[in-house]
């Protein structure tokens, strides 16, 4: 509740400062600063009113990779020795047959995390690492687990992970949007705010797999001098809040007004934050740039930590067609290549420029693949068992987690549930996910709903 | 991988309005699980156990050790394939059962189920609560004829074939659960032969394993004489029979219109502030609860609510100078704005936007979508078709028939028979992926397209849900999307794309009569232009056929089916490209040069089908080409069991959803589709949920919410009216009436509750409904992307309000490309002739949408929308700051006041901003706002940019940007 009362505050603060100040651009500034207490407070309420087991997460912000589509487990991230004797024979499925992994695993690191040869790169930071191997989601269809992992829920439209922890720990950054998602395809939903206000949806940055440049957002370049601008935006601004006054806060019109403030710092800050070609060439080389098949996912990952860099809460990058139905040989491996380098090279440019202590990097798909064949060079979909890995960000690293059987199947030890996954998200980033809430149509919401279990020993 | 666009999601996903979302089968088929779960919860779909079986300890003998072995090493090599029936079977329900059963039967005196013995009632009850439920849920899908499917050569689907048996002997011996394969199976008694496996829902539950242990040893009574392709159970029926209950499938009522005392609390008696019916009803409501009622709007709001509601126009100074006066000269108020919504109902804008509330509705794109993104170089047709309709005021069952069915019915002349085939396009313009490569599957996923937007365009229904199952919420079963899945695949969707490695399944758009008198492209292509296209294409067909040649003789050199000569193949692709690209470019003109008129949509397939060609089969073979249309013929849908198309069952015979009890006065006959019975059917006095979804529907676009929130969604999913009667009211009105569009807006518009104020009232009307269900207020919207484009045209005097004929689209020709920067120049601020005209004659490629459109919601056509969504966001805000073509509309608009006003004189600058609020806004300027504007100018710039930052500032208002 204590949310609500500071959004309520909030409107009759912002209200009263607008009936006795003047109306000069420092509104915004100030308008901007209650904005941050609000958040903070909010934040405060959700760490220190906790009665669960004490949440000591460190994280600042996440990078979150979604591999949209479904990656293959057991070809990536969770070896299956076992599956590798059955290969050929009957499988758990009529009709099926297993199906072993096209590529070899090996151990890496101090850790000695076992890796496909589909990341040589990667697996240079194994011990950087927390692999979980004993994901589950509920639905086995794309849209339903996508979304499902990006908000808890398939069944209802409620506020994206990325815009609850905007709104747990507020804006680093006023200049920027406080959760960005690069590239996404599929559902709005997947950055939407629901019922959050307006101002904690994602920011959406180019579509699909595509190269992203900061020329891809529209109209970010002035066409006026900035006096210019700032007496217009004043002008904007001010019958803005005139029409609040007559409409008695009309939440919509705090929307409208909220964007004019956001989109009027953006224009100066966002370019350059997306500006990847300011970057040294040793960087760039770090993230693949150099090179074709790497370059789109690189560029991506690299405007990633200069937007962490920068203050932007959390960061989606979506990477596609992870769906092997057919020609998993040829495709998870172009999917892999394309996507290994860059990923090594964030890992090692966080940690460089020590920001991956305070940054929660997030790899995975929706659900994992069957390790029986689909056909004959493909994999079908499976709920019941995927590999997600996280680094960073306070994460116990080094370890691999859980367990989907002997084959690849299904879960059975430590099962962890995308609700789970979610709660020590959250618990990584100091918040404690029974506390976050927000209120909205008679009771207090969150992104676990009622369930959640944060995951002791993912944490360090 | 395919992810539906956001706004399904939403939709489909909502919290009461959702509707069951359907997806690939391969993924249907989880989902399903996961429902059914929901479902046994919510409604007790699980059967109780009535008994316990004694359990003995079950010795095994050897033998049957090694017959289950073998049965598993069978299980693994072979698949037994089901014979199908030829002939369409009839529909066999669950029977009813009389009373409850009383266990008088002696379950240790086994019966002898092999010979067709009545059962008893008790019998008889017992199969049918517990029996069949469990085998049509957990066994069926892999052991039924209907499945397509005998796992172990065994089929669990009638009393002959469970104890005929599989390869591993019969599946029960009955009377001795013991020795019966089956029930060994069930209870995991032999970890390599555990049914039904994980990956079919795995082990039973124990109630489960004790119902069938106990029905095996009371001798398996069976009733099931044939195998049954229908999974109907009671459990099933319950649920049917509990959804038929839901208010939107009950008969229209009449209701009285309530009588309004003058009641103690408000300061007008009922019958003094209601100007009509719609009021009595909303009143009547206010009045239980007790609410206070907002106050009029204000006139100038008033006239600028009318003029956006019923042209997406704002009024221009004059009209609201005049319309103001009137009222204020004491011309009765209901006079005035009676007169003011007929002049705006007769207006041709009317159509240009109720029009687009339409396209909405029928999910308009200009373009295949998905992964291969064709254009659909003809849908401007159906989009000027409906525009028209409503300008016509068509009779709107008239209007939905046509959409459905117009080719097949009767044309006094060319001209109208042009008009009705351009009416189906409906069912052609949704998105459909175009690459599919199993002919069938593409079929079928277009019928589903099509299904889907029929029902819930038309009934707000989601039939569509029932094609892998039987609708788990609404009383559909899957055969009922069967019957009517037998009507769209008998018909042939002209969408007028041509196919290719990118896209295999081509069609052809449809030639409309040459003296239709319908305006033809507007196309210029010089004799010589066409020559040398002609000429280009007419060698790279030599080219083509010669590699065909080459490679065919190879082939059959070889004798080898599978290989060819990759290379070779790859120069195929590109020249079968290009070729198919000037192939389209030329069927836009005939032999004379001269444009053709082309238009997409429907016509019945053939009764007979026609041979394969020779030609086709070498281009399917080398050019990706589809080799032939699946369900070449006028022919019913087989069941495809868990709407996989390779299970295909018995087929279903086309006939419309039973849902109002009078599917035999729809009989299909076997010569034609059946579309024109659907279309009579959903528009049938019998069929209460067309009239009340269509008035639904037009009191949302007038309100800004639906008495029925869930506009698209009428199912048990849905929302509850907030106003029953009066929806009950108003689609009686609307159907005796003769379906009357322009009447019903003018009966809403009339109404004093449209004409309400937005404002809140202080009395705690707020409190008591903070979402305005019982309309005590207006409810204030966000203008459509349309709109806000349109009405900044309108004030700079650019707009151009004319029909446009085509797109820019369709006018570039550019084969089967789409040129993706038609949405998106407008970023760089280049002003085409296009751009000034209304925005529904905009392209509308989907995933390519102009940018302002898609910046202010446009839905991008991929489902069903009668609700748009309304966000505010930063980019919309840089868009309107930064964006070089509203720039360009606030430099007309400060020419045109300097025009008007050309004195700079401080004695004009009143005046002058008073022109600019009245001409953007609607209104004078209030309180201090001049003041405001002087601060725009102190700066060292000119005046002139000053009164631009003005306009550009007031475009960029929340006031300009909401309709209050």
């Amino acid at each position: 509740m204590m949310s609500m009362c500071n959004t309520r505050q909030l409107l009759v603060s912002r209200r009263s400062v607008l009936q006795n100040t003047a109306c000069g651009f420092g509104w915004l500034a100030f308008s901007a600063m209650l904005a941050k207490q609000t958040m903070a407070g909010s934040r405060r309420s959700a760490v220190s009113t906790s009665s669960a087991p004490s949440v000591s997460g460190t994280a600042k912000r996440v990078i979150f990779l979604s591999m949209r589509g479904g990656p293959s487990h057991v070809d990536t991230f969770d070896y299956k020795p076992e599956l590798a004797k059955v290969d050929g024979q009957a499988g758990p499925r009529p009709g099926s047959k297993w199906m072993k992994s096209p590529w070899a695993f090996s151990q890496h690191g101090e850790s000695g995390l076992w890796i496909s040869e589909l990341f040589p790169e990667l697996s240079k930071a194994a011990d950087a690492l927390a692999i979980v191997n004993s994901m589950q989601t509920d639905v086995p269809a794309h849209p339903q687990a996508t979304i499902r992992m990006h908000t808890g829920t398939s069944q209802f439209v409620r506020p994206s992970v990325g815009s609850w922890v905007l709104y747990g720990l507020g804006a680093e950054n006023e200049s920027l949007p406080g959760f960005v998602s690069i590239g996404p395809t599929g559902s709005a939903q997947n950055y939407g705010n629901a019922f959050l206000p307006a101002n904690y949806q994602g920011m959406r940055i180019g579509n699909g797999n595509r190269e992203v440049d900061e020329t891809q957002i529209s109209n970010l370049a002035p066409i006026v001098g900035s006096d210019r601008q700032r007496r217009e935006l004043d002008f904007i601004q001010a019958m803005n809040r005139k029409k609040i006054e007559r409409d008695s806060g009309d939440q919509e019109i705090e929307g409208v007004i909220h964007s004019y403030e956001l989109a009027f710092r953006m224009q100066s800050e966002l370019p350059k934050v997306m500006d990847v070609k300011s970057e040294s060439e040793e960087t760039k080389t770090l993230y693949g740039l150099d090179r074709k098949e790497t370059k789109a996912f690189g560029s991506k990952c690299l405007m990633a930590r200069r937007m962490a860099e920068s203050g932007v809460r959390f960061i989606e990058i979506s990477h596609g067609a992870w769906d092997h139905h057919n020609n998993l040989t040829k495709n998870l491996l172009d999917n892999c290549t394309s996507i290994d380098r860059p990923l090594y090279g964030l890992l090692t440019d966080l940690k460089q420029r020590g920001l991956l202590d305070e940054t929660l990097v997030v790899w995975t798909g929706e659900f994992g693949r069957t390790p029986y064949a689909q056909g004959r060079d493909g994999r079908d979909h499976n709920h019941k068992a995927f590999s997600l890995w996280m680094a960073g960000g306070g994460v116990a690293a080094g370890q691999r987690y859980g367990v989907s059987g002997e084959f690849g199947v299904e879960a059975t030890e430590n099962p962890v549930p995308v609700v789970d996954f979610h709660a020590t998200l959250l618990a990584l980033l100091g918040l404690d996910h029974e506390q976050l809430t927000y209120p909205y149509a008679g009771r207090d919401f969150r992104l676990t709903d009622t369930k959640g279990r944060v995951i002791r020993d993912l944490i360090a | 991988m395919q992810f539906p666009s956001r706004k399904r999601f939403r939709n489909t996903f909502s919290a009461g309005t959702g509707a069951y979302p359907c997806f690939s089968p391969s993924t249907r088929l989880a989902i399903t699980g996961f429902m059914v779960a929901l479902i046994g919860i919510a409604s007790g779909w699980n059967s109780p156990v009535i008994a316990q079986v004694p359990s003995k300890g079950d010795k095994v003998t050897d033998a049957k050790d090694a017959k289950l072995k073998e049965a598993k090493a069978d299980k693994a090599s072979k698949k037994a394939k089901a014979k199908q029936p030829s002939e369409p079977q009839e529909m066999k329900k669950g029977e009813p059962i009389a009373e409850p059963m009383e266990d008088t039967s002696n379950p240790d005196s086994p019966k002898n189920p092999d010979s067709p013995k009545k059962l008893s009632k008790q019998e008889l009850q017992y199969f049918e609560t517990k029996i069949r439920p469990i085998l049509v849920e957990k066994c069926y899908s892999c052991h039924s004829l209907d499945a397509n499917m005998a796992e172990g050569g065994l089929r669990l689907d009638s009393r002959e074939a469970v104890l005929r048996g599989g390869s591993s002997g019969p599946a029960i011996v009955p009377g001795d659960p013991t020795k019966s394969f089956l029930i060994r199976a069930i209870e995991y008694r032999d970890s390599d032969f555990a049914m039904p496996p994980d990956e079919a829902g795995g082990k039973l539950n124990d109630a489960q394993i004790k119902e069938l242990s106990r029905w095996v040893k009371m001798g398996a009574p069976d009733p099931r004489e044939e195998a049954e392709h229908v999974r109907a159970s009671l459990a099933r029926n319950e649920l049917v029979e509990q959804a038929k209950k839901w208010w939107a499938y009950q008969p229209i009522a009449s209701p009285t219109v309530p009588t309004i005392s003058a009641p103690p609390n408000t300061q007008l008696s009922g019958s003094e502030w209601a100007w009509n019916d719609v009021d009595r009803f909303i009143l009547a409501k206010q009045l239980e609860v007790g609410v206070q009622r907002a106050d009029d709007a204000a006139p100038e709001t008033l006239l600028r609510r009318l003029s956006f509601d019923l042209i997406g126009l704002p009024p221009t100074a004059e009209q609201v100078q005049q319309f103001t006066e009137a009222i204020e000269a004491g011309t009765p108020r209901q006079q005035v704005i009676a007169e003011t919504v007929d002049r705006l109902l007769d207006s041709d804008q009317y159509g240009v936007h109720w029009g687009r509330h339409w396209l909405d509705v029928a999910r308009y794109g200009e373009s295949t979508g998905r992964e291969v993104n064709l254009p659909y170089n003809q849908a401007w047709r159906y989009r000027d078709w409906v525009i028209d309709a409503f300008r016509n005021n068509k009779p709107f069952d008239q209007f939905l028939i046509d959409q459905i069915a117009g080719d097949l019915l009767p044309a006094d002349n060319d001209r109208q028979s042009a008009e009705q085939c351009i009416a189906t396009g409906f069912l052609a313009i949704g998105s459909r992926n175009i690459n599919e490569n199993n002919p069938k599957q593409y079929a079928v996923d277009e019928t589903d397209e099509q299904i889907d937007a029929v029902f819930q365009a038309t009934m707000g229904t989601t039939l569509a849900c029932a094609r892998c199952h039987d609708h788990k919420f609404d009383p559909f079963t899957q055969n009922d999307y069967t019957a009517v899945a037998g009507i769209f695949l008998s018909t042939d969707t002209r969408f007028g794309a041509s196919g290719g490695n990118n896209a295999r399944n081509s069609a052809d758009a449809i030639e409309l009569p040459a003296n239709c008198g319908l305006p033809a492209l507007d196309l210029s292509y010089s004799a010589e232009d066409i020559a040398k296209k002609r000429g280009e294409l007419e060698k790279l067909r030599e080219e083509i056929h010669s590699i065909i040649n080459s490679l065919e003789s190879k082939r059959k050199q070889a004798k080898n089916n599978g290989v060819v000569d990759r290379s070779k193949q790859q120069e195929l692709r590109k020249l079968g490209n290009q070729a198919r690209e000037l192939e389209t470019q030329l069927s836009a003109i005939d032999d004379s040069g001269n444009v053709r008129l082309l238009a997409m949509g429907v016509h019945d397939k053939p009764k007979v089908a026609e041979k394969e060609s020779e030609e086709r089969i070498k281009k399917a073979r080398y050019l990706g080409a589809q080799r032939r249309v699946a369900f070449p013929i006028i022919e019913d849908s087989p069941f495809f069991s868990r709407g996989d198309i390779g299970m295909p069952g018995a087929k279903i015979p086309r006939a419309v959803p039973n849902l109002f009890g009078n599917v035999k006065a729809y009989r299909i006959p076997n010569n034609t589709s059946g579309r024109l019975q659907l279309a009579k059917w959903i528009t049938s006095d019998e069929n209460p949920l067309t009239p009340r979804v269509a008035v639904n529907r037009i009191w949302c676009w007038m309100l800004g919410q639906g008495i029925v929130d869930s506009v698209d969604n009428f199912g048990t999913t849905g929302s509850q009216p907030s106003h029953p009667e009066l929806l009950d009211y108003l689609s009686r009105q609307f159907v005796d009436d003769g379906w009357d569009v322009k009447k019903m807006i003018r009966r809403i518009a009339t109404s004093r509750t449209y004409q309400l104020a937005s404002a809140q009232t202080t009395d705690g009307a707020m409190e008591k409904d903070p979402e305005n269900r019982l309309l005590w207020r207006a409810k204030s919207r966000r203008l459509q992307a349309e709109e806000i484009r349109d009405a900044m045209l309108h004030v700079a005097g650019r707009l151009d309000v004319n029909h446009h004929y085509g797109t820019t689209m369709a006018k570039k020709n550019l084969g089967n490309r789409i040129d993706v920067s038609l949405g998106r120049k407008r970023n760089k601020g280049e002003v085409v002739a296009d751009d000034i005209c209304r925005s529904i004659y905009l392209p509308l490629p989907r995933a390519s949408l102009p940018e302002v459109l898609e910046l202010f919601d446009l839905p991008d056509g991929t489902v069903v929308q009668g609700v748009r969504e309304a966000t505010n966001v930063p980019s919309q805000s840089l868009y309107l700051l930064n964006n070089q073509t509203v720039a360009g509309h606030a430099g007309a608009v400060v020419r045109i006041m300097t025009e008007a006003i050309p004195g700079r004189g401080s004695e004009n600058f009143n005046a002058r901003v008073t022109y600019l609020y009245e001409s953007i806004l609607g209104r004078q300027p209030i309180g201090d706002e001049v003041i405001l504007a002087e601060e725009l100018f102190r700066s060292s710039e000119s005046s002139e940019a000053a009164w631009v930052s003005m306009v550009r500032g007031l475009f960029a208002t929340a006031e300009f940007r909401y309709l209050d």
